[in-house]
């Protein structure tokens, strides 16, 4: 608990430190005109396989049209991130050549090799979200991939994989259209549990022609069917029965009882600062879902009454990406949520007491209605220490540039810089022609590739190459990378909440599996430090409760922080505690 | 936003074109003199037993395929079930059959448009309106819906003028042709048009108002400003534009300004739920709870559908530590939409 000499130290802080902070760091927008200069060098740097999903220029059905998602994470344990590409297939089926996923091994120079069929990743098939968690504690990050059909589970060997789903009971039925998908330790037993998302029960054999139903219309115009009116299904709970096999937990968790469906992405993040984990579903033309840890092994969906569930209007949207961070400095993590064209993205600001309020219009979020938004992931580009925000953009309909209403298949990024005082700015027209070109984005996940403190954007576009966006730009600003290792908690510290503390600034992060559109990205929290040179402390909560601090730590580094090796910090009744 | 971009046209478009239909046919031209099978099967039609009715003649077709008629009662059947594509099939062979049938011609071109093939509805709407030019105004409203959304501005403009009895180059026909393309989400058409329309007349009420309503639509709240206050200049009288002036300056954190423009806004028409809800969202926001909690429930009394001013209502209660109220206020909101959602179709 903060105790009130906290909370009053807390507001002379924001009050004092704040403006003072804002006035000395470097920041991207203090640049007049060009404040980034993000370019694509997917092909350059060896990420040549193009994404095949369903028709080229037309999508009969819906299942052809949103696409896959991206993980980075470092499959080989050499301290540098990869690359992972999810594929799909198309209806009629690609008897010849059909495409897999694609594994890219970092090569440490600014290019990937394409290590597919060494890694054993070679599968085909209907492939869509993408997940990374060490289940077994094995120090080797696994794979988890959905799959309009059987969901893969993708076992790290040494760097080799091996798919065991089936016998690890984690496959599901084959019938389930899965999408979104997250590793949670949500009992805190030290291994990680997996939550897939579910969009629908979708019949490939006999599904709905375009225009059939009204809900086949879109702007007078028959397009493919849904989600409306298709059978909607449950998300899935898995609980880690720490033998290498996981129990379907859904209905014995609850996760069952809930508004939302047809669902996307999964955010897990402990938004009660509870020390439990909940997690956060966006859900398509439906209310999307918070399920709030009951800490006894069920969730309750609180999304409505938390109220991140509609936008302000209490209006349900398309929800389709969503990203985490705490992005005005309170100590809060907020949420901000992608959505269907002719409307908004949602940010939903915490409040600090288990609810959120939408403050989408007054953070200067409310003027770009007319894209399509996926892949969404906070990130400090200019490291000046407010987490900034990318959204990739993509529509749905090829149908829609015939139609010349403004709207058109390929769209542009947008990239919007944190101005630091709880709004943000639209950069996208000087941030690069990465950001400026058009293409049918879905997927999304950032990393620092190179471990120099430079943030970069892999996206998956759909039926066409994908980008691999890096920033040209140059900052004067420090940063760090954190990475918490468990060792009674789950190996991969997923769930580790971790505070930076430098002379003017505590920040905060939490390490996240999932998140942005059925993606993943490098889950080594960075922290943009602008012009301080020092860092105070770093001090982790781990999932088991453990706090510690670790003062070794410094700037523009990557530094592992293993459970046991800091100095504790102590530990409320609860096994929790919260820097203050 | 949500308030905003509803448009429910369709749904009630539907309901009307059915129910004329069903007028319609009951005086239909295809007396039943032809076979007994064909008797069996309008007779189960007559019942709303449709899905028999197809079993019915899907066997008797099968047997008799020589047989006149059978594709129109089928086509008939399955556009009363709402499978609109199956309809179309059945509903042309029957036109090819019998190019005087207007039944099935009206049928074949509604048919169409329900499963948004507009093109083709635009021949078996245009026989139609050669029919009859001037009885049918809900074919002539569909027929003009479907030249917009296909691009064929002028014969829109043309047959929506005719329908509203104005002149097609007249500032009316291009304000009325905006208005129909705002409904379709065609929003740059949309906005040409009223241009045009006030170009041909400056002063034409209601034009500022909807091209501020489609700033709005897209985020640009400057420009929505500009456009509600040049409505007002013509029509100072237009509580609408108040209210959407309201909910602007409520976007941009402009909570005097917005208190200030609603308060107008009601009492120019209090009767007007949504001037209720935005001043509600602004109050909300101020803290000043029990003023809120009136305009809501106010709304509520006025339009108890408006989702938004429950939404509210549940936020407010929350914040006052009121859970049950809470729930049952956002419960209220989730369930309302869940009927809007199931009777409107589509995705958003």
């Amino acid at each position: 608990m903060r105790t009130r000499a906290g909370w009053i130290l807390f507001l002379i802080w924001q009050v004092v430190c704040i403006p003072l902070w804002a006035r000395i760091v470097v920041s991207a927008q203090d640049r007049a005109t060009q404040i980034a200069e993000f370019r694509d060098i997917a092909q350059k740097a060896g990420l040549t396989a193009a994404n095949v999903f369903g028709g080229k220029d037309t999508s009969t059905y819906i299942l052809e049209s949103t696409g896959t998602g991206v993980a980075i994470f470092d499959y080989d344990n050499d301290g540098w991130p990869d690359i992972f590409l999810v594929n799909g297939t198309t209806v009629t089926g690609l008897a010849e050549s059909a495409p897999t996923n694609h594994l890219y091994r970092n090569n440490h120079d600014g290019s990937f090799t394409d290590v597919t069929a060494s890694a054993g990743l070679t599968a085909t098939g209907w492939g869509q979200g993408v997940c990374v968690g060490d289940y077994d504690n094995d120090g080797w990050e696994d794979l988890y991939v959905t799959y309009y059909g059987k969901n893969r589970l993708y076992h790290n060997i040494g760097g080799k994989f091996e798919e065991v789903g089936e016998t690890a009971g984690v496959a599901g039925n084959g019938r389930t259209w899965g999408s979104g998908c997250a590793f949670v330790d949500y009992d805190r037993d030290g291994y990680l549990d997996l939550v897939v998302a579910d969009y629908a029960d979708f019949d490939l054999l006999h599904p709905p022609a375009p225009g059939k139903y009204p809900t086949c219309l879109w702007k007078g115009i028959a397009v493919f069917c849904g989600p409306r009116g298709l059978p909607a299904t449950k998300n899935i709970l898995y609980r880690n029965l720490r033998n290498g096999h996981f129990q379907d937990v859904t209905l014995s968790s609850h996760f069952d009882r809930t508004m939302g469906h047809y669902c996307f992405s999964v955010s897990p993040f402990d938004y009660d600062d509870d020390g439990w984990p909940d997690i956060y579903v966006a859900c398509d033309s439906a209310p999307s879902i918070l399920y709030h840890n009951n800490q006894d092994g069920t969730f309750t969906d609180v999304g409505i009454l938390s109220g991140v569930a509609y936008n302000a209007d209490g209006r349900e949207q398309a929800g389709m990406g969503s990203t985490v961070a705490d992005y005005d400095g309170d100590g809060h993590l907020d949420l901000f949520r992608t959505n269907f064209s002719d409307d908004t993205s949602t940010l939903y600001h915490n409040n600090g007491d288990g609810t959120f309020r939408d403050v989408t219009y007054q953070a200067g979020l409310g003027t770009h209605t007319r894209y399509l938004g996926w892949g969404t992931m906070f990130f400090d580009f200019d490291n000046d220490g407010w987490p900034d925000l990318l959204l990739v953009n993509g529509h749905v309909y090829p149908e829609v540039d015939s139609l010349k209403i403004g709207i058109d298949y390929n769209e542009p990024k947008l990239l919007y810089h944190n101005r630091g005082n709880g709004t943000f700015a639209d950069v996208s027209q000087v941030a690069g022609p990465g950001i400026t070109a058009r293409t049918p984005a879905r997927g999304l996940a950032v990393g620092d590739l190179w471990n120099d403190g430079r943030l970069s954007a892999v996206v998956v576009n759909r039926n066409s190459l994908p980008n691999l966006l890096v920033n040209q730009t140059k900052y004067p600003n420090h940063w760090i990378d954190v990475r918490p290792v468990g060792t009674r908690s789950n190996r991969s510290g997923i769930g580790s909440r971790v505070s930076v503390r430098t002379t003017l600034r505590l920040q905060s992060g939490e390490v996240r599996s999932g998140s942005s559109y059925i993606s993943n990205s490098d889950m080594r929290l960075h922290f943009g430090l602008g012009v301080e040179n020092e860092i105070q402390s770093i001090e982790v909560r781990w999932p088991s409760g453990l706090v510690e601090r670790f003062s070794d730590a410094a700037v523009d580094t990557v530094m592992m922080v293993k459970e046991g090796t800091g100095e504790p910090v102590g530990a409320a009744a609860d096994g929790l505690h919260k820097p203050n | 936003m949500a308030t905003i971009h509803l448009r429910p046209e369709r749904v009630v478009m539907t309901l009307v074109l059915l129910s004329l239909f069903a007028v319609s046919h009951a005086t239909a031209a295809f007396a039943q003199n032809q076979d007994d099978g064909l008797s069996t099967a309008r007779s189960l039609l007559q019942q709303g037993k449709n899905r028999q009715a197809i079993a019915w003649l899907e066997t008797f077709a099968a047997n008799r395929p020589e047989l006149k008629g059978v594709n129109h009662e089928l086509g008939v059947a399955h556009y009363r079930e709402g499978e609109y594509l199956e309809a179309a099939k059945y509903l042309q062979e029957a036109w090819n059959e019998n190019d005087d049938d207007h039944d099935a011609a009206q049928l074949l071109g509604l048919s169409y448009y329900f499963s948004g093939r507009l093109v083709e509805a635009i021949p078996a709407l245009e026989k139609v309106r050669s029919w009859r030019p001037e009885a049918n105004i809900d074919a002539m409203y569909v027929l003009a819906v479907c030249y917009a959304v296909t691009k064929r501005y002028a014969e829109a403009l043309a047959t929506f003028a005719q329908l509203y009895g104005v002149s097609p180059d007249s500032a009316a026909a291009h304000l009325l042709m905006g208005h129909m393309l705002i409904r379709q989400g065609l929003d740059p058409a949309a906005e040409s048009e009223i241009r045009a329309a006030l170009r041909v007349s400056p002063q034409l009420p209601l034009g500022h108002l909807a091209l501020g309503e489609l700033s709005v639509y897209g985020g640009n709240y400057p420009q929505a400003i500009q456009e509600f206050e040049a409505e007002l200049a013509l029509n100072p009288a237009c509580a609408a534009a108040l209210t959407q002036l309201g909910e602007v300056y409520w976007r941009l954190n402009r909570d005097e300004d917005s208190k200030k423009v609603l308060r107008r806004s009601i009492s120019l028409d209090s009767m007007a739920p949504t001037s209720y809800v935005v001043l509600g969202k602004v109050l909300f926001r101020e803290g000043r709870l029990a003023l809120a909690e009136q305009n809501l429930h106010r709304a509520i009394s006025l339009d108890p559908g408006s989702y938004t001013a429950h939404y509210f209502l549940g936020q407010l209660y929350r914040d006052q530590g009121k859970s049950e109220a809470a729930q049952r206020e956002m419960k209220a909101a989730a369930r309302i939409q869940q009927l809007q959602a199931t009777s409107a179709g589509g995705r958003n």
